[in-house]
C-alpha cells in the first residue's frame, strides 16, 4: 500500500511491503511535487524492486520538473528513507539521472554467515553510519553471536556515496 | 560422435577420455575462448571457461556457442554428464532436470494465465509461503520471489501478439496453451526455478542482446521500455546455472539454479553454467 501526503513544504510518500510497482507515482497529483521543496520517500524493508518498478520510476522521474530545464521551478530534493537491498542495488539506474536531487537518508545492507547459513540486513542511517564521504559499518552478528560478512561488493553497492574514497 | 577439445585442462581431458563412447546427435567442440576454429561451424559449441553473467552473455551473443561449462566447479563430471544428457533429449528437457533431482525433492508449481491482468502478488504469495515453510533464509526468499516475478513477466511480455487471435474459439484443450507455469524445486542446497510457456517463440538472440544492453545501462534516459532486459539481468546474476530450452512453436522454458549456501555475493560472482537447447 502506498500513501502520499503533504505537510507544509514536504511531500511524504510511504511505500508498503511487497513488489514495488511504482506506477502509482505517475498517477499522483503532480501538484504534490510541484508545490513542495522536499519529497520524503519512505520504503518498507520488505519492499522489492522489479524491472517494472525501475521503468515506472524512470517514467516518474522524467515527469518531474527536476529534469526539465525549461521549467522555471525550484528543484525539490528527494530524500530516500529505509531503502531496501533491492532498491539500493539499483541506485545506479534509479538516481543516476539526477544524483544531485537525491539524498539517501537510510538504506539496508545485507550480511551473510556461510557457516550458519544465516542472512540478515542492517539499516545504515545518514550521519550515524555514513555521510557523503564516510562510511562506518557496524558489526553484524548472527543468532549465535558470530560475526557476519557483508554480502555485497562494497565498491558497487556503496557507489552512490560518490565522495567516498575508501571502501570497507 | 566426436568430442573435440584442444585445450590443456587435464581434468577435462580425463573426463572426456572416460566419455569417449557416449552418443550425441552431433559433434561437440569444446573451446576455451569464444573464437570457434574455422571449419567447425557445424556442430555443438561449448565454451569451457569461468565467467560472470555479463561476460557469459557477451561471449555467446553473436556466436555459435550455446553452452558454457565453468572450469572451477567441483562437480565438473556431473556438469558434463548433464550437458550430454541435454543433447540426447529429443523433447523439452524437463526429463533432464528430473534425473538431477533427488526423489521426493520439495516442489511447488503454479500455473498462471498469460495475461496483463494477472494477479502476480497472489501468485507469488504461494511461492513465498512454500519457501518460508522450508526455512529458506530471507535474502534467498527475496531473490527467488524477484526471479519468479521477472520470469512470469517475461512469459507475458514475450507472448506472441497474435496468441489470442490464434485461439479465438478455443476449446478447453487449446485454452490450456494460454497458461504458463512456474516451478520451484529445492534440492542439494539449491533452488531450481523455471517458467514454462506453450508458445515456443522465444528469440535467444533478442534476449541476449537485451541482457547485454541492460548490463551497460547506468541510467534510463527515456521512458524505459518494458522488456529492456533489466529483469533478465536481475535474475541471471543470482543464478549459478542458467537454462533456456526451446521447442519451436510448442514450449519455452527459462530458468536456472540459485545456490542456497553461498550468500548473494558469492552467487552473483560465481562462474555461470549455461545451456541453450533448441529441439
Amino acid at each position: 500500500m502506498q500513501l502520499a501526503s503533504q505537510h507544509g513544504n514536504t511531500t511524504k510518500i510511504e511505500i508498503g511491503p511487497g513488489y514495488l510497482s511504482l506506477g502509482f507515482l505517475t498517477s499522483l497529483d503532480q501538484k504534490l511535487f510541484k508545490s513542495c521543496d522536499k519529497v520524503e520517500m519512505v520504503f518498507s524493508e520488505n519492499s522489492m524492486l522489479t524491472s517494472e518498478g525501475i521503468v515506472d520510476w524512470s517514467k516518474w522521474i522524467h515527469s518531474l520538473p527536476i529534469l526539465r530545464a525549461d521549467q522555471e521551478k525550484k528543484i525539490p530534493m528527494i530524500h530516500l528513507f529505509q531503502c531496501p537491498v533491492s532498491v539500493t542495488r539499483q541506485f545506479d539506474l534509479l538516481i543516476n539521472n539526477a544524483p544531485e536531487n537525491f539524498v539517501v537518508e537510510s538504506f539496508f545492507v545485507p550480511f551473510f554467515n556461510e557457516e550458519s547459513n544465516e542472512a540478515k540486513s542492517m539499516l545504515l542511517v545518514r550521519d550515524t553510519h555514513f555521510t557523503d564521504d564516510s562510511l562506518q559499518i557496524p558489526q553484524c552478528l548472527d543468532s549465535a553471536g558470530n560475526a557476519m560478512e557483508l554480502d555485497v561488493v562494497p565498491k558497487v553497492y556503496f557507489s552512490f556515496l560518490r565522495k567516498l574514497k575508501k571502501f570497507p | 560422435m566426436t568430442i573435440h577439445y584442444d585445450g590443456s585442462d587435464d581434468r577435462l581431458k580425463l573426463i572426456l577420455n572416460q566419455k569417449s563412447s557416449i552418443s550425441a546427435p552431433q559433434e561437440i567442440f569444446i573451446t576455451e575462448t569464444k573464437d570457434i576454429p574455422q571449419g567447425h561451424k557445424n556442430g555443438i559449441h561449448c565454451l569451457y571457461a569461468d565467467m560472470d553473467s555479463l561476460e557469459l552473455f557477451k561471449s555467446i551473443k553473436d556466436s555459435d556457442i550455446r553452452h558454457v561449462i565453468p572450469k572451477n566447479r567441483e562437480k565438473l563430471e556431473s556438469d558434463f554428464d548433464f550437458f550430454i544428457r541435454l543433447l540426447q533429449q529429443k523433447k523439452l528437457c524437463l526429463e533432464c532436470f528430473e534425473t538431477q533431482l533427488p526423489y521426493g525433492a520439495p516442489l511447488a508449481q503454479f500455473t498462471f494465465p498469460i495475461s496483463e491482468t494477472i494477479d502476480k502478488i497472489a501468485l507469488h504469495q504461494g511461492i513465498k509461503d512454500f519457501l518460508l515453510k522450508k526455512n529458506i533464509n530471507s535474502s534467498i526468499v527475496d531473490v527467488v520471489l524477484q526471479s519468479s516475478y521477472e520470469l512470469v513477466s517475461n512469459v507475458i511480455y514475450d507472448a506472441p501478439q497474435s496468441y489470442e487471435a490464434r485461439f479465438p474459439n478455443s476449446t478447453s484443450s487449446q485454452q490450456i496453451k494460454v497458461w504458463g507455469k512456474i516451478c520451484i524445486v529445492l534440492y542439494n542446497e539449491k533452488i531450481l526455478i523455471y517458467a514454462l510457456d506453450h508458445f515456443g517463440s522465444l528469440n535467444l538472440d533478442d534476449m541476449l542482446e537485451k541482457v547485454v544492453s541492460a548490463h551497460g545501462k547506468n541510467s534510463l534516459q527515456t521512458d524505459g521500455p518494458v522488456g529492456a532486459g533489466i529483469g533478465c539481468k536481475m535474475i541471471f546474476e543470482h543464478m549459478s546455472d542458467i537454462f533456456v530450452f526451446l521447442e519451436d512453436k510448442k514450449n519455452t522454458l527459462v530458468g536456472g539454479v540459485i545456490p542456497l549456501n553461498l550468500g548473494l555475493l558469492r552467487a552473483r560472482s560465481s562462474s555461470k553454467l549455461f545451456h541453450f537447447i533448441q529441439v
